[in-house]
């Protein structure tokens, strides 16, 4: 992990702990003086930017469907694979999927999709 | 007919079931150099295959805090930031069968050689624990080069890990070819593993190998000059995987790498790529671990366990001869001994260009036959005294007779150990020839003339098997009083 990255991951930690950002910042601006790193600063500043975007993309449900899904069956694959509906989530429509749909949510893919099917069923043939 | 096939394919749709099938993914954060940095994947396994989709394929090498550092198998210019990535959970393994003798293979274990594909037999791990002690037995049969100089003075015994070391085109792998070719009919199979090699040579050893009729038993596993660095770091553990794959039926198996050199210089290319801590040379800190792991799967098994052996012939190129090095003084540490290479014997037309002084089989004498141990030991006396004395050997007729006699007697020592490549001699023809000298039957000859002798005695014994059978067997007085008098009768018909 690169040194920006790594004060970046601390200063989010140290947010989500409950501690005040303000302080957090002022702590972590003190700390790149004394250590003569003010050069970092922007790339700290791009890295917090990069790592909370990760983490919303890590914590939300992104369904491809191939065809649009109306706001029920949506909340019904949250509720069934997040185990809640108040989850945050995104939709998008991908037609090479045939049919059917793929989640992912926290490091986890279901293929519930045709062209999944169609995948293993070609790779099951090509082993025998 | 194509309702049966419909059938068949309903069926198979069905085995497939209707739930969503669910993985662990990442995703790609850098791509670069063949090597992919993947976020996510927290429960990735060290060695395992990752999917990248459309046939790729990678490896997870670096487990770290916050992402896992792949090395990819395969095209990377197709994979950009944010690609999925998947967990096969499958650590590396490679399909090994019999079907493999003959073939030559790439790191995977996939033909290159456009015979066909290999039946799946057998997958193996490419990484295991070596067996233990209590799994093994010391090592006790000979495994014969066909080389005399190796055979007499450095013998290899089945299981052994003998390191072949020299500067380069000093006949490294010529004598590695030769020990293949000589196992003709031995059964003991034969891998060569080629790191970094060119193209060019390998096929030309292939061809070797096919004209001698060597490779009926032999199995190639190729991962070329122009290879991915992650497949020449492979290259070695899979085909070690191969060679346990006869081990474990009882079979002895022959396992040339060459070379290490060229595989530690993959090794630390992708350590660097990786980010891992450069140590000495810029090699890793573990590129110890990295060879003694290797060769720690070369053994003699114990016969409740079959009883198979794997002999390693790891071979190192040294740069200017020097063999005291990072990566040449820990293959060394690590073998039960090393025949040293000289370019200057080389040059001097000694072939092979043992240099008999320096190397050394710590198995020795175990993994000799008695006939060739009980001859052998008058032989290296011999060259010791030829390598002191050598330098008086200007002053000619200056010399007292016994010194002078010393110097004759091990000059036709030396002639008796030079070979021609590819042209390997039996053990017990190694025997008489040996005897030969030691018994003064070459005294009389001149030094020109010796290779020429020995060619002709080794003519004469043809057709003796029962004599050399018995040679084989044992040394005793009835056997050396027939070699004495096949050589006398040799001597009298060649005058």
């Amino acid at each position: 992990m690169s040194l920006s990255r790594s004060i970046a991951n601390s200063y989010i930690t140290l947010c989500e702990e409950g501690n005040d950002p303000k302080v957090v910042a002022n702590s972590v601006a003190t700390f790149l003086k004394e250590n003569n790193l003010i050069s970092l600063q922007k790339n700290i500043l791009d890295n917090v930017e990069m790592i909370e975007k990760e983490k919303e993309n890590y914590n939300s449900l992104n369904i491809r469907s191939a065809f649009p899904l109306t706001a029920h069956t949506t909340k019904e694959i949250a509720e069934g694979l997040c185990g809640e509906n108040k989850v945050k989530h995104r939709v998008e429509e991908d037609k090479k999927l045939i049919a059917g749909f793929v989640a992912r949510y926290r490091g986890v893919e279901w293929d519930a999709s045709m062209q999944g099917v169609v995948s293993r069923l070609r790779q099951l043939l090509k082993e025998q | 007919m194509s309702d049966s096939v419909t059938e068949i394919l309903r069926q198979k749709i069905k085995a497939l079931g209707g739930e969503p099938v669910q993985s662990e993914v990442g995703s790609v954060l850098s791509v670069a150099d063949g090597i992919a940095r993947i976020s996510g994947l927290e429960d990735c396994q060290s060695m395992e295959m990752l999917d990248f989709g459309n046939g790729v394929v990678g490896l997870a090498l670096n487990l770290e805090e916050d992402a896992v550092g792949a090395v990819i198998l395969g095209d990377y210019k197709n994979i950009e930031e944010g690609h999925t990535v998947k967990r096969t959970k499958k650590v590396l393994a490679v399909n090994t069968s019999d079907d493999a003798l003959g073939r030559v293979l790439d790191p995977l274990m996939n033909p290159i050689d456009g015979k066909g594909d290999l039946k799946k037999d057998e997958e193996r791990l490419i990484e295991v624990i070596a067996p233990g002690v209590i799994a093994r037995q010391p090592v006790s049969q000979p495994l014969h080069t066909g080389i005399t100089a190796i055979d007499a003075l450095t013998p290899i015994g089945r299981g052994q890990r003998q390191l072949i070391i020299g500067d380069r085109q000093t006949g490294k792998t010529t004598v590695c070819l030769d020990t293949i070719i000589n196992q003709k009919g031995k059964n003991v199979k034969c891998i060569y593993v080629a790191i970094g090699q060119k193209y060019s040579k390998v096929m030309r050893n292939v061809n070797t190998l096919e004209k001698a009729g060597a490779m009926d038993y032999t199995t190639v596993v190729l991962a070329g000059a122009s290879e991915n660095p992650a497949l020449l770091y492979l290259a070695p553990y899979s085909a070690t995987a191969l060679a346990e794959h006869f081990l474990w039926k009882g079979d002895d198996v022959l396992i040339i790498y060459d070379d290490l050199s060229k595989h530690a210089v993959a090794y630390r290319e992708l350590s660097l790529l990786l980010r891992r801590p450069p140590g000495r040379e810029a090699y890793p800190g573990d590129v110890f671990y990295l060879h003694s792991r290797l060769l720690e799967r070369a053994c003699r098994l114990s016969e409740e366990n079959g009883g198979g052996s794997i002999t390693a012939l790891p071979i190192i190129e040294t740069q200017a001869g020097d063999a005291a090095a990072y990566i040449p003084t820990n293959v060394i540490s690590i073998t039960d001994g090393q025949i040293f290479l000289e370019s200057s014997l080389f040059n001097k037309g000694i072939r092979p260009a043992i240099n008999v002084g320096l190397s050394v089989s710590r198995v020795g004498g175990a993994a000799q036959l008695k006939s060739t141990k009980k001859n052998a030991g008058s032989l290296k006396l011999q060259l010791a005294q030829y390598r002191e004395l050598e330098s008086f050997s200007q002053f000619g007729s200056d010399l007292d007779p016994t010194t002078k006699a010393l110097l004759d007697r091990g000059e036709r020592a030396v002639s008796l150990l030079k070979q021609k490549q590819f042209s390997p001699i039996p053990s017990a023809k190694q025997v008489v020839m040996i005897y030969a000298l030691n018994n003064g039957f070459l005294d009389n000859i001149s030094n020109d003339e010796v290779p020429v002798w020995l060619r002709e005695l080794n003519e004469h014994l043809e057709g003796r098997e029962e004599l050399l059978s018995a040679i084989d067997k044992d040394w005793n007085d009835e056997v050396e009083k027939t070699v004495k008098e096949t050589i006398e009768h040799f001597v009298t018909i060649r005058k």
